[in-house]
């Protein structure tokens, strides 16, 4: 089994080292949420095995998504409705464009790809508009239409920093947490989940920083209960299973 | 082509300012100001046309009805720049006032050399802007009239700048009342234009003559394959009559305009528009009455067209047809402020709707967006905007 990953940059996912669109293993240089998700793989798959430190690792980045987007079809808009809320256009499209990607990997290596795919819910491209759900629900959406069934949606809602904040803060770790996914996505807010984590880390929050801390084990996941954490863990469980279940059927 | 216009205190534009693309599309919430914007460039025009009394009566509105009712101001103040490819970057600026009707101040300037100026009840023009020597000397403005000065003066009086000036204003033509019950109206002459309502469309194609008909019809035709003819009479009376034929099967069927589908009604009037000499065509809803099969057609058509054009729309289906580039720059978002005066901004400057441009279409990317939330994020991308400014001034 493959892992390709694919998020916003060097503080989530990661990035490719030397800078480039898409990259591989050694080059790919992971961000504390590629940590997190080859960490849950691990323990999905019941045995040690990290796919980041075995070269089972792909990565694509933004731009190559937007490049690599669905044909253009302009007729065959996604409009909105009743049937598909506002501000999950975006969401829909990413994870159409992974989906195609990790098919067309699945062929290369010949063996089962699972993709995740990062946003944060409070991102740039919804600038706190919209509900979570309905955007996570686009992702899988989105892999659907591309008949892709290993997609995996990583959604912290409303950005990553929630999730670290919620292990790393020395107060109270692993506590009350559901109430940091009320919290502003916006750095510039006055007391954001990114000054917050800063405040918890004494400023040790650069992404090699956290990537390290995330490496080491220092984020114990499965001690969180986050409904947007949840959601990612749970369905990375069934896609691995179906996975290696298709593994052994090959 | 006009780049930039600036109106003050009409309707609710206060201090409003707007860059122009060569194809313009403003969208927006009801009430946000579309059509004012359209009405507001229709009047900059009428100043180089005069009888500012008809524009008003045209519309049924009192003078009173043109100034914002957000400001006691009593002036409308208007200025614009636009660039000619002989005579480079021509400037204009006037104050209309509400109770004479007249720009009781203007100023223009050709590639920065005033070459017009009125004030006190005087004015001077400026022929020959390349000598600094030949500016005549001001004159008392002797004779009443309504509008700028430019309208009651001669092309032959004036230097290349402002007939340039003139000339591009007087051609804005707005179509802002488009409505298929005008279009259909027998009539007797046109006067070379169509109404704000598309009247006069039966006497305008009749005028245009038979070779003109023609090119619209090889136009239609690409998306009305049936369309056999475009026909105009003359009656005895004068009055002119617009017949279309339709090849159904082997046999020939003719439609008065009275009963031409609506549709079909509107894309003529547009494409007319299209073809004439006017410079800058304005129209409302620019996708009502038009089925989606047709609006790739509509929209190449007014993008590719040589005349600068601006359109108002709700439809996500014509700004999907838009190519990202024509998007960016052209794609203009109307809001209100707190205060109640319109707004604008590039939609795809905003950085959510920009990073939903990179992976899906523009009308997709319009559509998918909670409009009644985007003012937040603009606000919030406007102040940073202040903060940074400051910043870079310390």
């Amino acid at each position: 089994m493959h892992l390709l990953l694919s998020g916003e940059g060097p503080s989530d996912i990661g990035v490719c080292y030397p800078a480039a669109e898409y990259c591989q293993s050694e080059n790919f240089k992971p961000g504390p949420m590629a940590w997190l998700a080859d960490q849950w793989v691990e323990r999905c798959q019941g045995y040690n095995l990290s796919h980041l430190e075995s070269g089972l690792v792909h990565f694509v980045n933004e731009k190559y998504l937007a490049k690599n987007k669905p044909d253009p079809a302009k007729k065959a808009m996604r409009l909105r409705g009743k049937r598909t809320p506002g501000e999950t256009a975006y969401y829909f499209y990413n994870a159409r464009a992974l989906a195609k990607r990790a098919i067309s990997l699945a062929h290369e290596v010949d063996d089962q790809v699972v993709a995740v795919l990062f946003r944060d819910a409070d991102g740039t491209a919804s600038a706190g508009r919209g509900e979570w759900q309905a955007k996570y629900d686009s992702m899988l959406e989105g892999f659907e239409v591309e008949g892709f069934v290993y997609g995996v949606a990583m959604l912290p809602q409303p950005k990553s920093e929630a999730w670290l904040l919620c292990a790393l803060n020395p107060q109270s770790p692993y506590q009350h947490c559901a109430r940091l996914e009320e919290e502003s996505g916006n750095d510039k807010s006055p007391y954001s989940l990114k000054s917050q984590l800063d405040v918890a880390c004494q400023g040790n929050t650069s992404a090699d920083q956290l990537a390290e801390v995330v490496q080491a084990g220092g984020v114990q996941w499965e001690k969180i209960d986050m409904p947007s954490l949840s959601a990612f863990k749970s369905r990375l469980e069934e896609v691995v299973a179906r996975a290696v279940k298709r593994k052994n059927q090959v | 082509m006009i780049k930039n216009i600036y109106i003050d205190n009409f309707k609710s534009l206060m201090d409003f300012e707007l860059n122009l693309a060569a194809f313009t599309c403003l969208v927006g919430l009801n009430g946000a100001g579309k059509s004012t914007v359209l009405q507001a460039l229709d009047f900059i025009s009428q100043q180089m046309r005069g009888d500012i009394d008809e524009w008003l009566s045209q519309r049924q509105w009192q003078a009173r009805d043109i100034g914002s009712k957000l400001t006691a101001k009593k002036n409308i103040e208007i200025a614009l720049q636009l660039e000619n490819q002989d005579h480079g970057l021509i400037e204009w600026k006037a104050s209309f006032n509400r109770h004479s009707l007249r720009c009781t101040r203007e100023e223009a300037t050709s590639n920065g050399k005033l070459v017009l100026k009125v004030e006190d009840g005087e004015f001077f023009i400026n022929k020959n802007v390349s000598s600094e020597g030949s500016r005549s000397a001001s004159h008392s403005i002797m004779f009443d009239y309504q509008g700028s000065i430019l309208s009651q003066l001669k092309q032959n009086q004036l230097g290349p700048g402002l007939q340039v000036l003139k000339e591009t204003l007087a051609n804005i033509r707005s179509l802002d009342l488009l409505s298929p019950e005008h279009l259909r109206q027998r009539t007797r002459d046109s006067a070379g234009h169509l109404g704000l309502g598309g009247q006069k469309l039966s006497a305008y194609l009749h005028e245009q003559g038979s070779e003109a008909r023609q090119r619209l019809l090889a136009k239609l035709q690409t998306v009305y394959p049936q369309l056999t003819s475009i026909d105009t009479r003359s009656m005895r009376s004068g009055w002119k009559h617009l017949d279309i034929a339709e090849q159904f099967a082997k046999k020939t069927l003719k439609t008065p305009a009275r009963h031409v589908n609506d549709g079909l009604l509107r894309l003529l009037a547009v494409l007319s528009q299209l073809e004439s000499d006017e410079q800058f065509l304005l129209f409302d809803e620019i996708e009502n009455g038009i089925n989606p099969e047709l609006v790739e057609f509509l929209v190449d058509a007014l993008v590719e067209s040589e005349h600068q054009v601006m359109v108002t729309t709700h439809s996500p289906v014509i700004l999907n047809y838009l190519e990202d580039e024509v998007a960016k720059q052209g794609v203009i978002y109307l809001y209100k402020n707190a205060s109640g005066a319109t707004q604008a901004i590039h939609l795809f400057e905003i950085p959510s709707l920009a990073e939903k441009l990179r992976v899906m279409g523009p009308g997709e990317a319009f559509l998918d967006t909670r409009l009644t939330e985007l003012e937040d994020e603009i606000q919030g991308v406007s102040q940073q905007e202040g903060k940074d400014a400051s910043a870079t001034e310390r």
